[in-house]
């Protein structure tokens, strides 16, 4: 038999050979060719497609078979990804020469910050102002989708002008289409609880002197406590709760104000309700929170543990399930100072930079995040339309508890604030703001919160500066 | 040199000569030699493509990053010296990444102690002469080899409020915290988990050991009136210190590693949480790397993690002359 090679040292050489051509296919493959970059400008602006096929750049029919990749947070489990796949076929159905990959992401920013840095983002991407938007916005992961809406007249009246501007660049550019805006301001209560208490149920006209005087009085240590946050960041609606503002501008701040007297105020109020044990989080643990049972939020207030809840409207149904039927809930706006607002997230579908059927991919950011596309995912709950007569039509019509969620719906969506759009926002407010708030929250002694929350603001200047 | 002395050295460079010459003589020669060898490179190929591709080169090129200004989503490297190791004391991530450290070491304190210490104990109970002992080993090994995740999602319910720790503690009078919730526990319940996990992997390496010594050197103890505890400090013990050595080296490298159990026991995966207080080093690289996307500073602080790892590492082998004691020596 042959010998493969003529000898060792030729063999090694050919070795080597294969492992630098290896090196150079991998470098290749990982490499972003021209059409990937992320400064590429918008393919030209095409019309709407109505039935069937898409019409060019030219007015001809494109055939062409294409594929296109969407990517979004799977936070509705297999409802959604069911949802999100008939979504999909339908849309398939309609253009016969576009196939369409759907990718439920659990852990948004985790799986999108390394397609951001490879060039390999989906041709439709998801945003939302809770979960990394204003970082995908300051590494250009979307695309304007400005030019479509200019060129095809696409009506935009429906949505609320504040949430259209927050998703545009500071050129006013819309770079994501909004499909849902969720306020963190639905105040459920126990009214088993208030019954026994004989404390009359919470209404709109709630202070949040009123929420407070009700938690205390509803509070027994280590067994009831009278208020609970769904999630421990809530803290920050809280804050909001007063009218504190956390930067000078809503959307593209230049400096942090969370040090204001109203912010004050709030923070102090809460670590003094958390030393009480009256509040259920995990960071009045130490103090009396959570047990008996550890389940944070929802858990704790299904449970019949903690009397009133702040979260938002998808919550409904899981206390539903959770409680069996134990005891009677509702859900009022949460109270807010002169001022006040409240923390919500908005999500909706843009087209990534990376796309190679920019056009394509408009065409589908609006059959999912369109009123169509919207209406249907409200039908099954997924999502709270930003678009008033979605909510009319759908949410405010629907049996599903808590019976006045249409009204909190309403109130939420007219005071909601969004995180700010900044790269710093980060290091700035997270690292900086909130791991000391929450170091003061833990601390064996209630903490100078104005002086904590002065020299917070001065280290988020120094070290994340917003201008 | 006694003539007993050159005797032995006689006798042990005979040996050694004779070794080496039916070595040689068994070693392939020519085109045998040669085949074997393209046959090696050829079976070793994915290997070692793998390693440079996922191993060798990420570390290289995150020691360049460590000096690079570096946005891990857009950009190229920019050269920026020594700023990401300055970055560390700053006013904004000086904070943090101590309180990163502290929680890090106070993990690591304990656990590799107390795994060290259970590993031990459990070997030595699973060394003694008893019927179905094949089952305990199975059992108290059977830890380390379930999957991570899946059984500390069992932790999270056992180290819950009614879970079945504080209902032990109940039964003894003992209310229990809510372990894995509060901000004053959180590190006490990841010790639990670890200690629980990793001890078995110790013991096992102990066991090994244990089954491995000398049995004379042990009876000639049991002759000479050595009581059990006396066996065991002067005689198993310093013959169990290579085995003690090895499972510190790794200790040292897993328990100052922790990630995976602070990742999966939080409510709010990756975020530290409650507070921060069970974020540790490898969870705030992570932060940076994957959430802030500083993939230069994460990169540099990686490595200065790496280089204190090593750093422990060689003291400890430098002082494993003093206190390691390998059979082979005597």
């Amino acid at each position: 038999m042959r010998p493969l090679f003529d000898n060792a040292v030729s063999w090694t050489l050919r070795f080597l050979v294969v492992i630098v051509a290896s090196l150079a296919l991998v470098a290749t493959a990982c490499g972003n060719d021209d059409s990937d970059s992320g400064d590429s400008a918008p393919a030209a602006p095409l019309a709407t497609g109505t039935a069937e096929s898409m019409p060019d750049s030219d007015g001809a029919m494109d055939d062409e078979e294409v594929e296109i990749r969407v990517a979004y947070f799977n936070s509705g489990g297999q409802t959604e990804v069911d949802f999100r796949e008939e979504q999909a076929a339908a849309f398939e159905a309609m253009h016969p020469n576009v196939t369409v990959d759907m990718e439920p992401i659990s852990d948004w920013m985790t799986t999108v910050a390394p397609q951001i840095a490879s060039g390999t983002l989906a041709d439709v991407i998801w945003g939302s102002t809770d979960d990394g938007y204003g970082q995908m916005v300051a590494r250009n992961a979307f695309t304007s989708i400005q030019p479509y809406i200019d060129s095809e007249g696409y009506d935009l009246s429906l949505w609320p002008e504040s949430m259209l501007s927050h998703f545009s660049n500071p050129e006013g550019d819309l770079l994501v289409l909004p499909y849902a805006n969720l306020s963190f301001n639905f105040l459920y209560y126990n009214k088993n609880l208030f019954d026994e208490a004989g404390l009359d149920y919470p209404d709109a006209s709630w202070s949040i002197d009123d929420l407070i005087d009700a938690a205390r009085a509803l509070s027994v240590p280590d067994e009831q406590w009278g208020f609970g946050f769904a999630w421990d960041d809530l803290f920050l609606t809280w804050m909001r709760m007063y009218g504190c503002e956390f930067s000078n501008d809503a959307t593209y701040p230049t400096d942090y104000t969370y040090n204001d007297p109203t912010c004050v105020e709030a923070v102090e109020d809460l670590d003094e309700l958390s030393r009480e044990g009256v509040i259920n989080w995990e960071l009045g643990a130490q103090w009396g929170g959570l047990a008996p049972g550890d389940d944070t939020g929802e858990g704790a207030f299904s449970g019949g543990h903690v009397a009133m809840l702040l979260s938002g409207t998808w919550e409904a149904p899981t206390i539903a399930a959770n409680s069996g039927g134990a005891f009677e809930f509702d859900a009022v706006p949460a109270p807010l100072a002169p001022g006040g607002t409240i923390q919500g997230a908005a999500s909706g579908f843009g087209v990534s930079s990376d796309s190679d059927h920019p056009e394509w991919a408009w065409e589908y950011v609006k059959h999912i995040s369109g009123p169509e596309g919207q209406e249907a995912e409200a039908r099954l709950g997924l999502g709270q339309s930003p678009i008033a007569t979605i909510l009319d039509r759908v949410y405010c019509v629907s049996d599903a508890p808590p019976a006045n969620k249409c009204e909190v719906a309403k109130s939420g969506a007219a005071n909601t604030k969004w995180e700010p759009l900044a790269d710093a926002w980060g290091p700035g407010f997270w690292d900086v703001m909130v791991s000391a708030a929450q170091g003061g929250f833990i601390a064996g002694s209630p903490p100078d919160w104005q002086a904590l929350l002065d020299e917070a603001v001065e280290t988020s200047r120094q070290a994340a500066p917003l201008s | 040199m006694n003539g007993e002395q050159v005797r032995r050295r006689l006798l042990s460079r005979r040996r050694t000569r004779s070794r080496s010459k039916r070595l040689s003589a068994s070693r392939p020669s020519g085109k045998l030699a040669r085949r074997e060898s393209r046959w090696f490179y050829f079976f070793i190929a994915p290997w070692i493509i793998g390693f440079v591709f996922f191993g060798l080169w990420p570390v290289v090129a995150s020691f360049g990053l460590a000096f690079s200004d570096y946005d891990l989503s857009s950009g190229w490297p920019d050269f920026i010296g020594f700023d990401n190791f300055a970055k560390m004391t700053d006013p904004v991530q000086g904070p943090i990444l101590g309180k990163a450290i502290r929680n890090t070491l106070y993990i690591a304190l304990l656990v590799i102690p107390m795994q060290l210490v259970f590993g031990l104990a459990l070997a030595l109970l699973l060394s003694q002469r008893v019927r179905g002992m094949a089952v305990f080993r199975t059992a108290f090994y059977l830890p380390t080899v379930v999957t991570g995740v899946a059984s500390l999602v069992v932790w999270i319910w056992i180290l819950g409020s009614d879970g079945l720790l504080n209902q032990g503690l109940e039964f003894l009078g003992i209310e229990g915290p809510v372990w894995l919730r509060d901000p004053a526990t959180v590190k006490l319940g990841i010790v639990i988990v670890m200690v629980w996990g990793g001890t078995g992997g110790m013991m096992l390496i102990f066991l090994a050991g244990l089954q491995s010594l000398p049995t004379e050197l042990l009876d000639a103890a049991a002759v000479d009136g050595a009581g059990a505890a006396r066996r065991f400090w002067h005689v198993k013990l310093p013959l169990l210190t290579p085995q003690l050595f090895f499972n510190l080296v790794i200790g040292i490298a897993g328990g100052l590693g922790v990630f995976t159990e602070t990742y999966v026991i939080s409510t709010d995966p990756g975020s530290g949480a409650p507070a921060n207080e069970s974020l540790t080093l490898i969870m705030y690289i992570y932060r940076q790397l994957l959430q802030n996307f500083q993939a230069g500073y994460a990169s540099a602080v990686a490595w200065v993690f790496t280089a204190t790892v090593a750093l422990l590492t060689a003291v400890q082998f430098w002082t494993s002359r003093r206190w390691v004691h390998y059979e082979y020596e005597n």
